[in-house]
C-alpha cells in the first residue's frame, strides 16, 4: 500500500480506499451535462427586468391577490371532509398507469435523480422492432437496487437495477410482445458497470398477481430477479439444488443466481438456482401468511432427486486470461440419475458450431450426452440438464468439447472437463 | 497524474469551457462528479444517495463556472461546493433515515478469489458504522484529508474555517475511530495496519 502525503494512519488510508475508487458513471455524467444544457436552452434571451407600474397598477395587482386567496379559500373549504388522495398518484403520471401505480408502491415514491439514470439504449432497444416498439414512460423508472458483482471472475464490480413501465406504441408494424391489449408493461431492466444491460419482456399489470410474474428472471449479471407487488414482504423460491430466501425491498425480489458454501480445504461448493431449476415459490404478507404459491411440496416432481455428488470443471491447459470453468452436479432418485452442468467464461457460440457433453474414459470410448442448447452467448455462460445413462459408471470423465459440425463426432476440442464421481 | 498537474490541467479545461467547448464541458462535469462523489461516498451510507449530490455539485459548478476568478483553484471551488451539499444530505438524513439501501452485501455469496472484494466490504461496512458516530465536519475533514489528500490549509478552505480547526477536527475524528471496535477489528486484517 503507497502512502500519500499528507496521510499519516495506514488503517484510516485502507479504510477508506473504496471511496478512493468510487467513479462517475457515464450516465450520471450525461445526466449533468443534460441538466444544464436544458436549462441553458430554457433561460435564454430571457432577462428579468423590474415592470413599471403605476397607481393603477398597484389596485389591480391587489384587486388580483384578494380574488386569489377568495378562491384558495374556497377551495380548501369545498374540500373539506373528502378523502385524501392517493400519495404520489399526482398529475404527472399518465392515467392509464394509476391502477399500476396503486400496485407498486416503489412508483410512489417521488423520482430522484438516480433513478433518472436508466441509460439511453434500453429506451433505444424497447423502441426498435426488436424491442416490440413500445416506449418507456419517464416518470416511472425507478432505481430498485445496486448491488456488487461477487461471483468470482465477474467482470464488473456493480450492477443496478431499475424497475420501468412501457407503454405499447400506438400503431404498431410488429405486434408488442404480448400484446398492445394487455396495456402497459412493467419491466425490469439492469446495466452493469462496463455499461452492458438488458431487460425482461415485462409483464402485464392484470398478471402481476399470477404465477407468471412469481417466476423470477436470471440477469447476466448473475442475480434472480422478480416483481412482487405491494403487501409481499417475503419470497421463497425452491431450486432443485436448494432453497432461496431473495432480498425483497422496493417491490422486487433479488438473490444471486449461484450460491457458494465452503466445502474444507479452500474448496467451494457451488449450486446453479436458476429459474429453469424453479420448482416453487411462496410469496409471504406481513404477518407470514401466504399469499400466493405455487409448485411447493409434494408436487415437486423433484422432491425425490438428492445430490449425489458435484464435479469441478476446469480447462485440460489452464489458460491465464478469461479461465473458463464450470460445475457438474449429479442428482439420483433411486436407480436414475441427472446431471446439470452449469459453466461460465466460455466463447460464445458462432454459427456453425456448438458445445457439447461427453462422458469419456478414452478418446475411442466416448458417449454423447447432447449438444447445449441454447447456444452460449456473449457472457460466456452455458447452463444445460439431462439424464444420465445407466452404463454411466463406464466413463471416468465429463467433458464438454467445441463441436463444429452437427454429426456426434468427438472433435477433441475438449473446453472443459473434470472427473465423473456418481455416489 | 497528481493533484498539482491536475489543477493544471482544469484550469486549461475552465478556460476551454469558457470559450464554449462542448468536450470541456463533459470532462469538468466528470472531474466535478469524480471528486464529489468520492467525498459524499465515503460520508454518506448509499452510494446512490453519494450519485445524488455528486450530481448535484456538479451541476452547481457548471453552472455558476463564470463566477470561478482563478481556474486552477477549479479543485478547491469543487471540493467547497461538495461540502456545502454534503452537509445538507447530512441534514436530511437526521430526520430520516432514508428507504432505499444498497443491496451490496446480498446473498453470502462468498469466493476464495474475492479477497479484495471483501476488503472493501469489510472497509465499508467500518467506515459506516464509525463515522455515523462523528460530527458532520469532523467527517467531512476525513474524507478530504484520507480520500483526496487534501492539506489542512486545502481544507480549512473548503469547509470555511481555520487551518487550526481542522487540525482539531482531524485529531477528535481519529481519536473517536481508533476506539471504534469494528475499524480495530478491519485494522487487523489490513496489511501494514
Amino acid at each position: 500500500m503507497t502512502m500519500s502525503q499528507h496521510q499519516d494512519d495506514p488503517v484510516l488510508a485502507a479504510a477508506f480506499a473504496p471511496a478512493r475508487r468510487l467513479e462517475p458513471t457515464d450516465a450520471e455524467v450525461a445526466a449533468v451535462v443534460e441538466r444544464v444544457v436544458r436549462r441553458r436552452t430554457t433561460l435564454r434571451g430571457r432577462r428579468w427586468r423590474w415592470p413599471r407600474v403605476g397607481v393603477g397598477g398597484v389596485l389591480s395587482a391587489l384587486g388580483a391577490t384578494v380574488a386569489v386567496a377568495v378562491a384558495a379559500l374556497a377551495i380548501v373549504l369545498a374540500g373539506h371532509g373528502r378523502p385524501p388522495s392517493q400519495p404520489g398518484a399526482s398529475g404527472n403520471v399518465p392515467a392509464a398507469a394509476r391502477r399500476l401505480v396503486s400496485m407498486l408502491g416503489v412508483l410512489r415514491r417521488p423520482q430522484t435523480a438516480a433513478d433518472r439514470t436508466l441509460p439511453a439504449s434500453v429506451a433505444r432497444i424497447l423502441a426498435s422492432p426488436a424491442g416490440g416498439g413500445r416506449r418507456i414512460v419517464p416518470q416511472l423508472t425507478r432505481l430498485v437496487a445496486t448491488v456488487a458483482n461477487r461471483p468470482p471472475g465477474g467482470p464488473t464490480p456493480q450492477v443496478r437495477f431499475f424497475l420501468i413501465v412501457t407503454a405499447p406504441a400506438t400503431a404498431p408494424k410488429n405486434p408488442p410482445k404480448p400484446s398492445p391489449a394487455l396495456g402497459d408493461l412493467v419491466s425490469i431492466a439492469w446495466e452493469d458497470s462496463a455499461g452492458r444491460g438488458g431487460f425482461d419482456a415485462g409483464l402485464p399489470m392484470a398478471w402481476l398477481h399470477t404465477k407468471a410474474a412469481m417466476r423470477p428472471q436470471i440477469t447476466e449479471a448473475g442475480y434472480n430477479i422478480g416483481i412482487v407487488p405491494n403487501g409481499v414482504t417475503r419470497v421463497r423460491w425452491s431450486f432443485v439444488g436448494g432453497t432461496v430466501n431473495p432480498t425483497v425491498q422496493h417491490n422486487v425480489a433479488l438473490a444471486p443466481s449461484m450460491r457458494y458454501t465452503p466445502a474444507g480445504n479452500g474448496v467451494q461448493k457451488v449450486t446453479a438456482l436458476e429459474p429453469k431449476y424453479l420448482h416453487g415459490v411462496t410469496w409471504y404478507g406481513p404477518h407470514g401468511q401466504v399469499i400466493s404459491s405455487f409448485g411447493a411440496g409434494s408436487a415437486n416432481p423433484f422432491a425425490a432427486w438428492k445430490l449425489a455428488s458435484q464435479i469441478n470443471l476446469r480447462q485440460p491447459t489452464p489458460t491465464p486470461a478469461n479461465k473458463p470453468a464450470g460445475i457438474a452436479a449429479v442428482y439420483k432418485d433411486g436407480t436414475r440419475r441427472a446431471i446439470t452442468v452449469t459453466a461460465r467464461g466460455l466463447a460464445a457460440n458462432k454459427t456453425g458450431n456448438a458445445y457439447a457433453i461427453w462422458l469419456y474414459k478414452s478418446p475411442s470410448q466416448r458417449k454423447l450426452l447432447g449438444f447445449v442448447n441454447p447456444a452460449v452467448g456473449k457472457n460466456g455462460r452455458l447452463s444445460t440438464a439431462g439424464s444420465l445413462p445407466r452404463d454411466a459408471g463406464n466413463y471416468t470423465h465429463i467433458a464438454i468439447t467445441l463441436q463444429d459440425h452437427a454429426s456426434p463426432r468427438f472433435s477433441g476440442k475438449i473446453v472443459l472437463e473434470g472427473t465423473l464421481t456418481l455416489r | 497524474m497528481n493533484a498539482s498537474e491536475g489543477s493544471a490541467l482544469a484550469g486549461v479545461q475552465v478556460r476551454a469551457f469558457r470559450e464554449g467547448d462542448a468536450a470541456a464541458a463533459d470532462w469538468l462535469a466528470r472531474r466535478a462528479c469524480r471528486l464529489a462523489l468520492r467525498t459524499s461516498g465515503a460520508i454518506l451510507r448509499s452510494r446512490e444517495q453519494a450519485g445524488d449530490v455528486a450530481q448535484d455539485v456538479a451541476v452547481d459548478v457548471l453552472r455558476s463556472l463564470v463566477r470561478l476568478r482563478d481556474p486552477e483553484a477549479f479543485d478547491a471551488w469543487v471540493h467547497r461546493i461538495t461540502v456545502r451539499h454534503a452537509l445538507r444530505a447530512l441534514g436530511r438524513r437526521q430526520g430520516r433515515e432514508r428507504a432505499e439501501t444498497t443491496l451490496e452485501a446480498l446473498g453470502g455469496a462468498a469466493s476464495a478469489d474475492a479477497r479484495d472484494l471483501d476488503l472493501v466490504l469489510a472497509a465499508r461496512d467500518a467506515l459506516s458504522s464509525g463515522l455515523s458516530k462523528l460530527p458532520a465536519k469532523q467527517r467531512l475533514a476525513l474524507a478530504l484529508r484520507y480520500v483526496h489528500d487534501r492539506s489542512d490549509e486545502e481544507i480549512a478552505a473548503a469547509l470555511g474555517c481555520r487551518p487550526g480547526s481542522v487540525h482539531a477536527l482531524l485529531s477528535r475524528g481519529r481519536a473517536a475511530l481508533r476506539n471504534d471496535q469494528s475499524l480495530v477489528q478491519f485494522s487487523r486484517a489490513v496489511p501494514g495496519g
